[in-house]
Formats: C-alpha cells, sequence, structure tokens
C-alpha cells in the first residue's frame, strides 16, 4: 500500500513538473541607444492630444499615441507620462461644443450620432486642470504650427483664431503662456512634434471658405516656416532629441473621401422631365457662351453633385436673357439665372467633405429653392462650404491650394529634421498606406470610413488602432535614427469603431 | 469477443483527442522505437503499420493504449515581443488493435480504430493571431476492418478499409467591436467523414530480415452539416446571420518502406521512411450556406507541401520479461515557411523516444514509452502577416496493454 502510494506520488510530481514545461523564449531587452527618453514632452494638434470621435474624452486620450509611445519609453528609462485628462465618464467636447460621436441607428441604418443630443461636456473647457500638470502632452485640439507659438492662446480676449480653450484648460498662466513654452518650460530630454495639419485642414474643413491656409513666410506666429523653426529651435536649445511627422494629404482622410462626387440616383420620369426643361436648355445656353462642360443631363444613376463654384465667371445674365429670348416669362427666367449663374457638376476632382452627406436632397433655406429647385445639391447648387472645389477649367481650385501648402509644410518638416538630426515620421505615406490597405496580424486595416478600422467617426481622427499603428510608425522612426530597440505595440489587440 | 465490446462501449461516446497534425501515435511499443513498424511489428498493431505482415504473427492479440499528451507553446510577436501563450488541453489518442484468425492458416482478420489526425490549441485572450484563431480543436477516429493473407512463406498481403471520422471546432475574434470593446466572434463547429484504405506489402527474407511497404489512401473528409455561429453587435447581425456551412478537408495519402533487422532474438532494429502527399491540402474553402455583403466564403491559403519521414529504433530484451526500446524520428514539416500560421504551428522536428515493456505472463503485457517533441519555427505569413518565433513543448508519455491468445 505504501509502496503504491509512493509511486502514484512520483506520478503525480513528474506528471505536473511535465504540465507546466511551457519553452523558454528569449526576448532581448530593448534599449535606448542614443536618446534620453526619461522627460517626454508631445508637441502636436488634436491627434496629439487623443481627439477622436470628433472630442476629447477620457478613453480617447488613454490612447494617444504620445501616451502609447510613452509605455514604451518607459521601458529604457522613460520617465511619467502626465496627460490632461478629462473626467473618466464624460461625453468628451469638441470644436463646436459637441459631444463626442458613436454609432448609432438612424431611420434602420448604422450612422454616427452624438452620445448626448444635449451637447459637449463643457465642464471640459471651464474647469482647468492645470493644477495636475505641467503635462507631457501638450497636444491641443484644434492648434496650428503658427498658434503653437502664440503667447496668450488661452485668452478668450484674444478672440476667435487666437485663444484656444482646449489650452486654457491645462496652462497655469492662459493669459499669456504659449503652448511652446509650457512645453519648453519642462526642459524635456525628448520631444515629438506633430503639427500643421489644421494649418490646412481648418481650411479644408470650412470648404475653403474661412481659416486661410497659413502662408509658408512670415514670421513666428504668422508663417508656418518660422513657427516651425521657433518650436524646433526651442525645443532642442537643451539638447533634447526628438521625433518630428510631417502630416498627411487631406485624400488619404475619410473625411473627404467617404462621399463620392456622383451619388445622386434619380428615377427616370425625373431624370426626363429635368433635362426637357432644366438641364438640356441650361446646357444649350452655356454651350453658346463657351461653357457647356459646366453641367450635363441627368441619368438614372450616378449623378455628380450640382455644386456652386465661386471661381467660374457669373453667367446669370446671360442665362436668363436668353431664356427670356425663348419665351420663358420673366420670373422663371431669372430664378433659373440666379440658380445657374455658377453652378456646375461636381467632378472626381472635387472633395465632397463628409458632412455633406447629410443635406444632399435636402432643401435649402434659400427662398429661391422653390419646386423643384427645393433639392441641394441635385437642382440647387450646394454653396462652396458644402465642396472642397478640385480643379475645373484653368481656375485655381481649393484642393490644388491644399496640396500645394501640404506639399511645402512637408519638405519645410523634412528639412528641419535633417538638418538637426532629428527622427522623421512620415506620417503622409503611412496615412497613403492606409488608404490602399494593410494587411496586419491577420486583420484588414483601411481608410474605409466606419468599417476600415484606422478612423474614428469624425473620418479625420484615429481609432484606438489608428492611434497604435501610428506609434509603431514613431518607433520605428526612432528606432533607425538614434539606434535604439524600442519594441513596437502589438496593435492587434486594439480596437476600430464600436458597433451597438 | 465479449471483452472487445465493452471497450467498444467505453469508447463510442467519446472522441479521440490528439495533438499535432498527422499522427505516429498507434503503438506504445512502437512509439518507443521512433514510430517505426511498416516491416512488421510484434502484436496486433500490424493491422495498421503493414496489413501485409498481420499474417506472419504467430499469435493473435488484442492491444489497446493510450497517449495523453501533455502541450504549451509560446508564439513571440516579432514586432512588439509579446510573448502569447499556448495552453492547450490535455488530450488522450487512443488506439485498441485486435487481430484474429488461425495463425497456422493464411488468412488472417482484424479491426483496427485509432486516431489518425488532430490538433488542438487554445490561446490566451489577447493573442496576437486572434483574427487567425483563437481555439481549435480537430479529432479523428478511423476504424479499420482489415484482412491480412499470407500469399508464400515468406510473403504476406493486407489490406483494410478505413472509416474516418472527424470532428472540428474553431474559434476566432472578427475585426469589429461591440459597444463593450470586445471583439466579435466566430465559431465553426463541423463533423467530417470520409473513406479510404490502408493496405501493405511483407517480404520476409529470413527471421533476421524483412521488409515491408504500405500505402495508406489519402482521407477526403466531408463535412456537409456544419454550424457557423457568430456573436456580433446587435447591429450587424443580419449580416453575419448563424448558418450551415461546408467544406473539405483533405487529409494525405502516404507510402511507407521500413525494414527490420534482428541479428539476434533479443535485438530488433528497424528503419522507415514515409512520405505524405499533402499537395491537395492547398486552400481549404468554408462554404457559407447564406452568404452576405460582409461574409463570403472563407478561403484558408495553406498551399503545403510534401512531408517527409525518417525513423529508426531498436528493442533489445534484457531478460525474459523486460525489454527496452530507444528510436528517434525526423520529421520534415509540409507547411512551407512563409504560410506558418497559429494554427498549425508545424516544423521540422527530431523527436527522441524510449519505451520499456514488461511481460506479465505469457499471455499479457504491458508496455510504456515516452516521446518529446519540440516544435520551434520562425516565419512571416504572407496572407496573415503574422510575423514571429513559434516554440511548442510536446511530452507524449504512453501506456499500452496487449493480450495474446
Amino acid at each position: 500500500m505504501k509502496n503504491k502510494n509512493i509511486v502514484l506520488n512520483i506520478a503525480a510530481v513528474v506528471g505536473l513538473g511535465l504540465y507546466s514545461c511551457r519553452p523558454t523564449t528569449s526576448v532581448p531587452t530593448p534599449v535606448k541607444g542614443s536618446a534620453d527618453f526619461s522627460k517626454y514632452v508631445a508637441i502636436g494638434n488634436s491627434i496629439t492630444s487623443g481627439f477622436a470621435d470628433a472630442a476629447l474624452y477620457y478613453d480617447g486620450q488613454m490612447v494617444s499615441y504620445p501616451n502609447l509611445l510613452a509605455q514604451k519609453f518607459a521601458e529604457v528609462g522613460g520617465g511619467t507620462f502626465i496627460q490632461p485628462l478629462v473626467p473618466q465618464n464624460s461625453v468628451g467636447v469638441g470644436s463646436t461644443g459637441n459631444s463626442k460621436l458613436v454609432l448609432g441607428i438612424v431611420n434602420g441604418s448604422l450612422s454616427p450620432v452624438p452620445a448626448d443630443t444635449k451637447g459637449g461636456d463643457l465642464t471640459i473647457w471651464t474647469n482647468s486642470v492645470a493644477t495636475s500638470g505641467p503635462f507631457n502632452n501638450m497636444g491641443v485640439p484644434g492648434a496650428k504650427a503658427i498658434t503653437t507659438v502664440y503667447p496668450g492662446y488661452g485668452n478668450p480676449a484674444n478672440g476667435a483664431g487666437k485663444y484656444n480653450p482646449f489650452f486654457t484648460r491645462m496652462t497655469t498662466a492662459p493669459a499669456t503662456a504659449s503652448i511652446l513654452g509650457d512645453a519648453a518650460a519642462q526642459k524635456p530630454t525628448f520631444f515629438s512634434m506633430f503639427i500643421g495639419s489644421n494649418d490646412v485642414l481648418a481650411y479644408a474643413l470650412t470648404g475653403g471658405t474661412s481659416d486661410a491656409i497659413s502662408p509658408s513666410s512670415g514670421s513666428a506666429g504668422i508663417g508656418f516656416d518660422a513657427s516651425i523653426d521657433a518650436i524646433v529651435n526651442t525645443m532642442t536649445a537643451n539638447g533634447a532629441k526628438g521625433v518630428i511627422a510631417n502630416i498627411p494629404d487631406i485624400t488619404s482622410i475619410p473625411y473627404f473621401t467617404t462621399v463620392p462626387y456622383n451619388p445622386v440616383p434619380l428615377d427616370t420620369a425625373t431624370a426626363t422631365s429635368l433635362n426637357t426643361q432644366v438641364f438640356g436648355p441650361i446646357i444649350q445656353i452655356l454651350t453658346a457662351a463657351g461653357q457647356g462642360s459646366r453641367l450635363q443631363l441627368l441619368k438614372t444613376t450616378n449623378n455628380p453633385l450640382l455644386i456652386k463654384d465661386e471661381s467660374l465667371t457669373n453667367l446669370s445674365t446671360a442665362i436668363t436673357t436668353a431664356l427670356v429670348g425663348a419665351g420663358v416669362n420673366a420670373q422663371q427666367a431669372g430664378l433659373l439665372g440666379i440658380i445657374f449663374g455658377q453652378a456646375r457638376h461636381a467632378t472626381s476632382a472635387d472633395l465632397i467633405p463628409l458632412p455633406t452627406s447629410s443635406i444632399i436632397g435636402t432643401a435649402p433655406s434659400s427662398p429661391y429653392a422653390v419646386s423643384p429647385f427645393n433639392k441641394y445639391g441635385v437642382t440647387y447648387p450646394l454653396e462652396d462650404s458644402y465642396v472642397l472645389r478640385g480643379k475645373f477649367g484653368s481656375q485655381t481650385s481649393e484642393v490644388d491650394s491644399i496640396t500645394t501648402a501640404t506639399a511645402a509644410y512637408n519638405a519645410k518638416l523634412k528639412a528641419v529634421a535633417a538638418s538637426k538630426g532629428l527622427a522623421f515620421v512620415d506620417v503622409n505615406a503611412f496615412l497613403a498606406q492606409v488608404k490602399t490597405g494593410i494587411h496586419y496580424n491577420g486583420r484588414d486595416i483601411s481608410a474605409t470610413f466606419v468599417t476600415g478600422g484606422a478612423f474614428s467617426l469624425d473620418g479625420i481622427h484615429l481609432t484606438p488602432l489608428g492611434n497604435a499603428m501610428l506609434a509603431n510608425k514613431f518607433i520605428d522612426a526612432i528606432n533607425s535614427t538614434y539606434s535604439s530597440t524600442l519594441k513596437e505595440i502589438d496593435a492587434s489587440t486594439y480596437i476600430g469603431v464600436k458597433f451597438p | 469477443m465479449k471483452r472487445l465490446l465493452i471497450i467498444f462501449l467505453l469508447l463510442s461516446p467519446t472522441l479521440l483527442f490528439a495533438q499535432g497534425y498527422q499522427l505516429n501515435l498507434q503503438s506504445v511499443q512502437q512509439t518507443g522505437m521512433g514510430g517505426v513498424g511498416a516491416a512488421g511489428t510484434q502484436d496486433a498493431s500490424a493491422l495498421y503499420y503493414n496489413p501485409g505482415s498481420a499474417s506472419f504473427l504467430k499469435t493473435n492479440s488484442i492491444s489497446g493504449g493510450i497517449y495523453p499528451v501533455i502541450s504549451k507553446g509560446t508564439f513571440t510577436d516579432r514586432a512588439s515581443g509579446k510573448v502569447n501563450n499556448s495552453d492547450n488541453p490535455l488530450v488522450t489518442p487512443l488506439y485498441l488493435h485486435a487481430l484474429f484468425g488461425d495463425p497456422s492458416k493464411r488468412f488472417r482478420y482484424g479491426l483496427s480504430i485509432y486516431t489518425p489526425f488532430g490538433s488542438t490549441m487554445k490561446w490566451n485572450n489577447d493573442f496576437t493571431g486572434h483574427f487567425e484563431i483563437t481555439k481549435i480543436s480537430l479529432l479523428s477516429v478511423a476504424f479499420q476492418p482489415t484482412v491480412s493473407y499470407k500469399v508464400t512463406d515468406h510473403f504476406g498481403i493486407g489490406a483494410g478499409f478505413v472509416y474516418g471520422y472527424g470532428h472540428l471546432t474553431l474559434d476566432k475574434n472578427i475585426p469589429l467591436n461591440e459597444s463593450d470593446g470586445s471583439f466579435a466572434n466566430a465559431k465553426i463547429k463541423t463533423s467530417a467523414k470520409s473513406y479510404g484504405y490502408n493496405i501493405g506489402a511483407y517480404y520476409e527474407f529470413s527471421n533476421k530480415f524483412s521488409m515491408g511497404l504500405t500505402y495508406r489512401s489519402a482521407l477526403k473528409m466531408k463535412a456537409d452539416n456544419g454550424n457557423a455561429t457568430f456573436d456580433v453587435p446587435s447591429s450587424l447581425a443580419a449580416q453575419f446571420p448563424n448558418q450551415k456551412i461546408t467544406a473539405r478537408l483533405p487529409l494525405p495519402d502516404n507510402w511507407t518502406l521500413g525494414l527490420k533487422y534482428s541479428p539476434t532474438n533479443k535485438l530488433i532494429i528497424e528503419a522507415d521512411f514515409m512520405t505524405a502527399n499533402w499537395k491537395p491540402y492547398d486552400t481549404i474553402t468554408i462554404h457559407y450556406s447564406t452568404p452576405t455583403a460582409n461574409l463570403t466564403d472563407t478561403k484558408l491559403v495553406r498551399l503545403y507541401k510534401r512531408a517527409y519521414s525518417y525513423r529508426i529504433g531498436a528493442q533489445y530484451a534484457f531478460n525474459d520479461k523486460v525489454v527496452g526500446r530507444v528510436g528517434v524520428s525526423y520529421n520534415k514539416s509540409p507547411i512551407p515557411n512563409d504560410l506558418v500560421n497559429p494554427d498549425v504551428p508545424d516544423a521540422d522536428r527530431l523527436n527522441p523516444s524510449i519505451g520499456i515493456g514488461y511481460k506479465v505472463s505469457d499471455r499479457f503485457s504491458l508496455d510504456a514509452a515516452f516521446v518529446y517533441e519540440h516544435i520551434k519555427r520562425s516565419g512571416e505569413n504572407r496572407i496573415s502577416h503574422i510575423n514571429g518565433d513559434y516554440k511548442f513543448n510536446l511530452y507524449i508519455p504512453s501506456i499500452a496493454a496487449t493480450y495474446k491468445f
């Protein structure tokens, strides 16, 4: 009996021993190389702040790419990384005082809707968190390169464009401090700078109607180049190393690529009657004026949006006169002249911002929008703010201005990184790659709105997955410049858009 | 016969489990000798290893064994250095061979039941490859009624009809997130069956030297009544309806050539060469009965190559009661370097084995064996782009009882 127990015990011990025999793995310990990550400060805009789904909110801040980077820096001597966190359960606040977007069901279809229809959490703007700073994450939603150097960027008295409530909440001296000043005062040993998107994007977001593109030339606070120089010179003054990112082309982001230029379906009867009564005659008149390419006859599918292009010669009078001459009554002829004077059909060069999708086909509030001219984008032209105009004829387009500015900014950013020996992240190339599609650990990631996984519900800012992928690009750039061996983030467990 | 029936009843309600993809675990005696056996085995397991040799056995026998397979593994993601663990449930391939007929006559018959293929794996929750696999379990059992005929005193042939039954469950995450942030999940569950055969020829040059050649046919496993169930956000449920699926799993045919040399009556040395044609295992298509815009047929690109195994083993009788066994096998993996994937992270393996046999009486003997397998593979799958190092340890103890009559 006793012997049997011994045998059983031995068998049990051997069995347990085997069961715990996992193969040994040796992962090399990461090293910091020639960089010193002990004090890391991030300069940037909304993307840097962790803004997502059209608002600054807690979950987004937790996966901001600088916060993710800091977790990897911590493995090679990086210090604590403090962010100006908003309350954990808050619906957040966006640039118009809105709450974050969530995916909801509207009329049976999935659609981004505000998490709180009453609006965002405005206490985020009014309750200063400056006493829990200074903040390693100096990303401020809405900041431009030129505003990063503004003193008093937290001062409401400075007025729109020169004041930002997201900065007010995080600085101890709203009336006088600049983002750059507060960042430099922390004496970082390592910094990241991902700024400049808003210098073009703010213009693009309004359809090119306000927020002029920052010029390349001009002194710091006015010109892009001098502002970038001011930031980089200040941050490197004490010998800090760092990483600079360039800015994406707007055609990489779903905000400008989701809504096609030709989304309009029509039934045969409507198309025929509009062609006979409106588009046919108008095209004839435009052709006579040498502008026949502005419009095309309507079909049943994929009709381009009707837009107002302010760069076009206004042919109102010519249209009205010709119609009256053809026997149309003066009131009707006058109306068509007003509506079609600068109207044209959109082309694939035009970019339609995401929010425009919700007004296509709705009734405009204009007094001229009488039936059948009461359908936005179909029979009534979308105003300039709803469209980012691409090249049409010989006119300089809004898209061209943005593309040119983006290229100039990126040339400057790359040159600065090279001249200072800083790591350089080609975010533009990365997002172009996302647009094409990335296969990552068994997952397809793309720039497709909602389902692509990379972009949040505002179509501009990144999801947790997108942020993790972006952080990996920073890590790769840092490793190659400073001979560090930081490990990438395993982004495969980071999430995309949440579905109800 | 009564004894056999009881064992059958014990077996029938449970499926046979296994680890690895193709198993060579059909006799504890042979396992101790590196898995050789095409040139003859010492009991009814000959029905499996070479049906042509069974008619040369001097006694009938029933032999049953069990292999509790213990496996633990890791996957280290190349880019992040994250170490993922795979804690695989204990699984137990089983076998039972029974040989009947008059040993003095030329014709013998019998039945083999065994686990031809199998795999189980369960990865930790935040596994890097969770969109490929979180859990897989492939279980199979083969029933093989067999006849063996001694054509001459030196030459024998045999043939078995094989009925294969398998059961597959596969869990993975879908890259969609619920409102609580968790990942959606898909589960495929199916049984599959197929028919095939196992034939062998055996030539005994002398009582010292013999050779054998066997061919086991492919098993084109048909899964016609599988189920796919989806745990997805409710707003997307219409895109992922639970439904029937069909699939084909073409398991390979294989040839084995074996040699046996017994210089004294105490020593047996055997060597086998096996090759399995995995080429038909190229793209496994899971066909959905109710496809949607977001749910089309799943194509698993495998493109396996021909696999090879080299096996050598020896048995030495210390005395009338106790024999010792030792062996080793080298197995060349069918999985191409750029298609290694976490569902079957196979690699070329060098598997040492040892065994011991104890004759309790003239009729009854007990055997035990132990195999160690280590899998080490690195690579990037060119489709999933999962890139890293796979390491697995498999410990396969085994025990068997044989009754001769």
